[in-house]
């Protein structure tokens, strides 16, 4: 099946499913190879971690789509990505829909604030006309269907947490929106599980959201009795990633090369991570040349010296890119 | 709409040859690589029309050309400015190709020089390749860095180890587009102790492994050419690099050939005007710009604006964009106003 069929798929089905975030190609795996259904780049994530810039809109849409291609491509699960404003105007956004359809991507969110945008979660936040924003959704639209129809595309509102925002605005936004023939829709920063009931009963159709600002945050089963088809999990792997990474550095600091064993520990871990080349699938590379390279070629195994050998090593899932 | 450009895009289409497509507009109604094997299987032989830029596939396709090229050569020496010696990456490659392939509706053929690697990078080149919208890549056996086809110095791989690239090339196809179409370019006759015995073993082998097409490089003459046609069931690509003169379509056509890649004339003899232009710029200044300017005003090529389809974008603003967003048209200046062009449109 298509990805893009799958991400639609998953949409529609009764059960919640998780948009496992992340921002690099193996994060995408990692999210594959735990089991999750849908991986996620998030912008913010692209920004900080590949960029090393601020979530503010400075990311051009080919930064976005290259990085979203690389992840797309390694993982037979679909790829979901944040496409921040769709990087102009209407027509803009007819070519980063191509763009990052041709990308393998499997759906995006495009939201309605002015450009240059901010994180969702950041002060300062602007919307455009409702007008503008239903031509670019419309246009969006128009685009995915003269490529491939089964493409996801979701509007996401800012008008919650924008100057001058409110609740009744968001309603009547992702209400347009729908009637522009959007196929999911977002409303970011919402405040109260009542808002959410309150966009729950005005708005048809799929849902997607993060949460993130409702105390305590509702669990994925509350997510679902809420009316949600999907939760995003937008930065889950980056943070974590990075605070280990802050973790070790500091402890290598503070103790020098003493630290090292100490993080080798990991191999103790309740949940033992796969050898990061397997989680790559390094097996798969000897397979390739077991079948196609000559048999002297091979004989480079013999006498050479590795602590990894890819001919033993276990092949970690598909990180083929066919479709099923 | 109607065309109302003095030099409108649709002037192609009153010659009856066009089939043009809005710049980002897929047509729908034959996959490109399905279109690609149906040219090659037509028993019809039709050129491939080579360049280096997406320009150049605009023009290619607005003069009714049924499939363009890209050449390795000329995106070496065009878009990067380097010699085609094997220092283009396959990124570089893959990403000029999919600005080629992504703004024709035609299929376009890429050249992907030895497709990086050994067979485990071959496979990843051809499904980058396929990703990018191409139709059909060439992949030849020459060893790492290659060099141009017609330059001295070359050396081709081990007959096995090329069948085994070609292998990985047809099962990456297969994984993600059987449609796609493998060439197998074979360098044996101009390489180094090379021959047309040679050149016919291992396009046999080559065809026995799984490719589509063959592309036998710096053949000698034109009996060598029909040699190797006789020689294969699969379509021959003729390169035409030795041939003199140039043989017609309806010789390459008799000697069995499906196709000629006519690789470099776009890029090569654009630069050709370039270059006169610019020292004709240094000599007389602004005259020779004045002379230069009448020139392009009094040729059939349509403006260069509508050679990549502006008039698009001002559909779209009148479909998309607020009502009011549009008065912008009302008090801004400039000789050339989108909306009174033609859209070309797919036929």
């Amino acid at each position: 099946m298509k990805k893009t069929t799958k991400l639609k798929e998953l949409f529609n089905r009764e059960e919640i499913f998780v948009a496992a975030g992340g921002c690099t190609a193996l994060h995408a795996r990692m999210a594959q190879l735990a089991g999750f259904e849908c991986a996620y780049m998030s912008g913010g994530g692209v920004a900080a971690m590949i960029h090393g810039m601020p979530d503010a809109g400075l990311i051009t849409a080919t930064e976005m789509v290259e990085n979203a291609e690389r992840m797309a491509n390694c993982v037979s699960i679909p790829l979901l990505s944040d496409s921040d404003t769709g990087f102009g105007n209407a027509v803009n956004v007819r070519r980063t829909v191509q763009a990052f359809i041709r990308a393998g991507v499997a759906g995006i969110h495009l939201e309605d604030q002015v450009s240059p945008k901010r994180c969702g979660g950041v002060k300062g936040k602007q919307v455009i006309p409702i007008e503008e924003a239903v031509g670019k959704y419309r246009a969006a639209v128009d685009a995915k269907n003269e490529l491939d129809p089964d493409f996801v595309i979701i509007s996401r509102t800012d008008a919650r947490g924008a100057a001058g925002g409110s609740l009744e605005e968001v309603i009547k936004r992702l209400q347009a929106y729908k009637a522009a023939g959007v196929d999911v829709v977002y409303a970011e920063a919402l405040q109260s599980r009542e808002e959410v009931k309150a966009l729950r009963a005005a708005v048809d159709g799929p849902m997607v959201g993060t949460l993130g600002y409702i105390k305590p945050q509702p669990t994925l089963a509350e997510m679902q009795s809420l009316g949600y088809a999907a939760a995003m999990y937008a930065t889950m792997m980056q943070f974590c990633g990075l605070e280990v990474i802050w973790d070790y550095l500091s402890e290598f600091k503070a103790q020098g090369d003493q630290a090292v064993p100490h993080w080798k520990l990991g191999k103790t871990s309740k949940y033992p991570m796969p050898h990061p080349f397997d989680l790559v699938d390094f097996a798969k590379v000897a397979e390739c040349e077991q079948k196609y390279l000559t048999a002297d070629a091979l004989e480079k195994y013999e006498g050479s010296i590795g602590h990894y050998d890819p001919r033993t090593a276990k092949a970690s899932g598909s990180g083929d890119t066919s479709e099923e | 709409m109607e065309n109302k450009g003095r030099f409108g895009a649709l002037s192609c289409a009153a010659r009856g040859e066009a089939v043009c497509t809005s710049i980002w507009k897929e047509r729908k109604t034959l996959k490109k690589t399905a279109r690609l094997q149906e040219l090659l299987h037509s028993g019809k032989f039709f050129p491939m029309m080579g360049g280096g830029c997406a320009g150049h596939a605009r023009i290619a396709e607005l003069n009714g050309f049924e499939c363009a090229y890209m050449s390795g050569g000329s995106t070496a020496v065009l878009i990067h400015g380097i010699p085609d010696a094997g220092l283009v990456t396959m990124n570089d490659l893959a990403a000029n190709a999919e600005r080629m392939a992504n703004c024709i509706s035609i299929p376009l053929v890429a050249d992907g020089d030895q497709g990086f690697g050994n067979a485990i990078n071959v496979r990843r080149t051809v499904q980058t390749f396929i990703r990018a919208g191409v139709s059909g890549i060439q992949i030849e056996d020459q060893p790492f860095p290659k060099r141009c086809g017609i330059v001295k110095g070359k050396e081709v791989i081990p007959i096995e180890e090329a069948v085994g690239k070609y292998r990985a090339a047809v099962d990456a196809k297969n994984e993600i587009d059987p449609d796609f179409v493998i060439i197998a370019r074979c360098d044996a006759r101009g390489a180094s102790g090379g021959s047309l015995e040679d050149v016919i073993k291992r396009v046999k082998a080559y065809e026995y492994a799984g490719v589509d097409a063959f592309l036998p490089e710096a053949l000698a003459s034109r009996e060598e050419v029909k040699a190797v046609c006789d020689a294969v069931k699969k379509p021959v690509i003729a390169g035409l690099g030795l041939l003199k003169p140039v043989p017609s379509f309806d010789e390459l056509q008799a000697l069995g050939c499906a196709s000629a890649i006519y690789a470099a004339q776009t890029t090569v003899f654009g630069l050709q005007a370039s270059w006169e232009f610019a020292c004709d710029f240094k000599l007389r200044g602004g005259r020779a710009v004045a002379d230069w300017m009448k020139k392009l005003s009094d040729s059939p090529m349509p403006h260069i604006f509508d050679l990549v389809n502006f008039a698009q974008v001002a559909e779209w603003e009148e479909k998309y964009l607020p009502a009011d967003s549009m008065k912008k048209y009302q008090d801004s200046m400039g000789p050339y106003d989108p909306r009174e062009r033609g859209v070309a449109t797919a036929k």
